[in-house]
């Protein structure tokens, strides 16, 4: 076989390759050095270099409340739907064969309708019911569009779970109950808190449905757009440069969760 | 420790129009170890999970001693259980997993700890109590599996296909392991494989299981000496089947033109064992032998044994085992062969 090494087609491939991570990370590289400017204005790359935009954000009592909300919504949205999600895939198992692609379908179709007609129904519903600016309505909305992501962790790692565990458990002399909590759910734990994870940062960056529904209670990613849209003014960077690092460690974290729990019964 | 009986009272278990379990009546007496031998589908795991109460029967009753199983949840049992993956929690220690059911027995923590390392100690694995399951090796994940089972002293053991996951050195290892545990414990014992060999050299007696049936339960030795079905004789171990039609008092054997005495008025084909037939001369006098030529076709070597092919004048196949002791002066392939057996030997059976 002719080796592939040093062939115009590998040196194509090599290029394409680092023009490919070029564009993904292009945005990244060119908001962590703008968040360190001491000037006023968005510039790249700065001139001078300080922390004034990080105290700017840190000061600032409409971006705290604005980060605190979002916080909060995430916290909430992400318990609902992993405690939702979880016992959907639980569920899911037990179901009777021929009903099971129509629930998949079900709990996944926020994952796959698009977002803006998704958010169109929650705005028309929440006008009717009196409930926008609600940070409820926010946090259940949320947890929905999590609700796919934990049914498909839970759902890969209990289907590699040997399915007679909780079977074992109840001829022991545990309940129906207690064969659950002390047979099916810890082994579960590494793909529930990487769930958890996941579910968080969906409701933390989400844009769309908090413009929908929040009126006047801004949520952060509302913040950072409306912020856009006036002036630009570097503490959106700092801001980003934290959400960035923020979510690289809870995502990684999360995966290493994943794979763990992936490997454990295999 | 003493077992209690468990009676399978004419179960039925259907799933839409199939049974996997039909009219399935079984009495194993306290402390017996009896087989459900069957193929997948046979109903044999059916029969067992119903006795778990993992499944609910269609109709029929189980039960433990004098005590109906029907509304009684798996936890109210008090059966132990080795499954086929073994079924160990994967989030506990070996300790953890065979206190388990201490632990939902409330049982005292010092009797626990005593209960715990004495099961271990029983399967070898004492020194294994603060490894994760994930640690261990596939022989010692059944061990483990196996001191969670009994650790409780349950009148009742299930074992469900729990060998066929090893290899076949430390099956055959396991398998006198667990007899000798069967012997201490003296629980009665209910166990399920597809394994033919295993159930022959574990059980006290063996239920053949075919299409939601039991087609014989006997102990190994009648099993494999007096099947009672073809079905029977050809499951367990090798032998063969030779067409006949019956006629006054027997059936004739045209094959071999022989005639073999029988209670049996529907015998369809003889079962005769492999071992059972010899060379000429070879089976001592006094009981009543039939002679018979064959051409040997083929000669194969096994170890211990040879197994020659031959053709019988009707062209049906014929094998024939026979030990490699005397055996020196093999037949040469193509020669005419005269051979004989016991007409005892000959097991009568109906076409179905």
């Amino acid at each position: 076989m002719k080796s592939l090494r040093n062939s115009p087609g590998s040196v194509l491939m090599t290029l394409f390759f680092i023009l490919t991570i070029l564009f993904l990370f292009f945005p990244i590289m060119v908001i962590l050095p703008m968040s360190f400017s001491a000037g006023e204005t968005l510039q790249f790359p700065p001139k001078s270099w300080g922390l004034r935009w990080y105290r700017e954000y840190f000061n600032d009592d409409l971006w705290r409340a604005s980060t605190f909300r979002s916080l909060r919504i995430a916290l909430m949205a992400s318990i609902l739907s992993t405690a939702a999600g979880t016992l959907a895939a639980v569920g899911l198992d037990r179901t009777r064969k021929s009903l099971v692609p129509v629930f998949t379908g079900l709990f996944l179709a926020p994952a796959i309708i698009p977002n803006v007609i998704i958010a169109l129904g929650v705005f028309i519903m929440a006008v009717w019911t009196g409930l926008t600016s609600s940070e409820p309505l926010l946090v259940m909305v949320h947890a929905m569009l999590g609700l796919p992501f934990v049914l498909l962790i839970v759902g890969a790692a209990l289907r590699q779970q040997d399915p007679s565990l909780e079977n074992a458990a109840r001829v022991f002399g545990a309940g129906p109950v207690q064969a659950f909590v002390t047979a099916t759910l810890p082994p579960l734990t590494p793909a529930i808190i990487s769930s958890l994870i996941f579910a968080f940062f969906i409701s933390f960056d989400e844009l769309i449905f908090a413009l929908f529904v929040m009126g006047g209670k801004v949520t952060l990613p509302v913040r950072i757009w409306s912020d856009l849209q006036h002036f630009i003014n570097p503490t959106i960077a700092s801001v980003s440069t934290i959400f960035i690092i923020a979510t690289t460690l809870a995502m990684t974290t999360a995966e290493i969760l994943r794979r763990r729990s992936a490997n454990r019964n295999a | 420790m003493q077992g209690t009986t468990v009676r399978f009272d004419n179960v039925s278990k259907w799933f839409g129009n199939t049974a996997a379990l039909e009219n399935f009546s079984l009495t194993v007496a306290p402390g017996e170890f009896v087989t459900l031998l069957g193929a997948s589908g046979s109903g044999k795991s059916t029969a067992l999970n119903i006795l778990a109460g993992f499944s609910d029967a269609t109709s029929g009753d189980v039960l433990i001693g004098d005590r109906s199983l029907t509304g009684v949840p798996s936890e109210d049992r008090n059966v132990g259980m080795v499954f086929q993956n073994f079924a160990l929690f994967p989030h506990m220690s070996v300790f953890d997993n065979v206190a388990f059911p201490l632990k939902m027995r409330k049982t005292p923590a010092d009797e626990t700890r005593r209960l715990v390392m004495d099961s271990l100690e029983m399967v070898k694995l004492a020194g294994f109590a603060n490894r994760k399951p994930a640690a261990l090796s596939g022989g010692q994940r059944q061990r483990v599996a196996l001191a969670r089972a009994v650790v409780f002293s349950p009148p009742v053991l299930l074992m469900d296909e729990c060998l066929s996951a090893l290899d076949l050195k430390l099956r055959e290892e396991l398998q006198g392991e667990i007899r000798r545990i069967h012997k201490d414990i003296g629980a009665t014992t209910v166990f399920v494989t597809h394994d033919q060999g295993e159930a022959l050299t574990m059980s006290d007696r063996v239920a053949v299981q075919n299409d939601g049936k039991i087609e014989q339960i006997d102990n190994p030795e009648t099993l494999y000496d007096r099947p009672a079905t073809r079905f029977v004789a050809e499951f367990i171990g090798q032998t063969n089947l030779i067409d006949v039609r019956p006629t006054k008092g027997g059936v004739e054997v045209a094959a071999i033109g022989t005639h073999i005495p029988s209670d049996k008025t529907d015998g369809a084909v003889i079962s005769l064992r492999p071992e059972r037939i010899a060379r000429a001369g070879q089976i001592s006098a006094g009981s009543d032998i039939t002679q018979f030529n064959a051409r040997l076709e083929d000669t194969v070597f096994l170890g211990a044994t040879v197994e020659h092919h031959f053709r019988l004048k009707d062209g049906e196949a014929l094998t024939v085992r026979e030990g490699r002791s005397g055996a020196s002066d093999l037949p040469e392939i193509g020669a005419e062969v005269a051979l004989e057996f016991r007409k005892e030997d000959a097991v009568v059976l109906a076409d179905h």
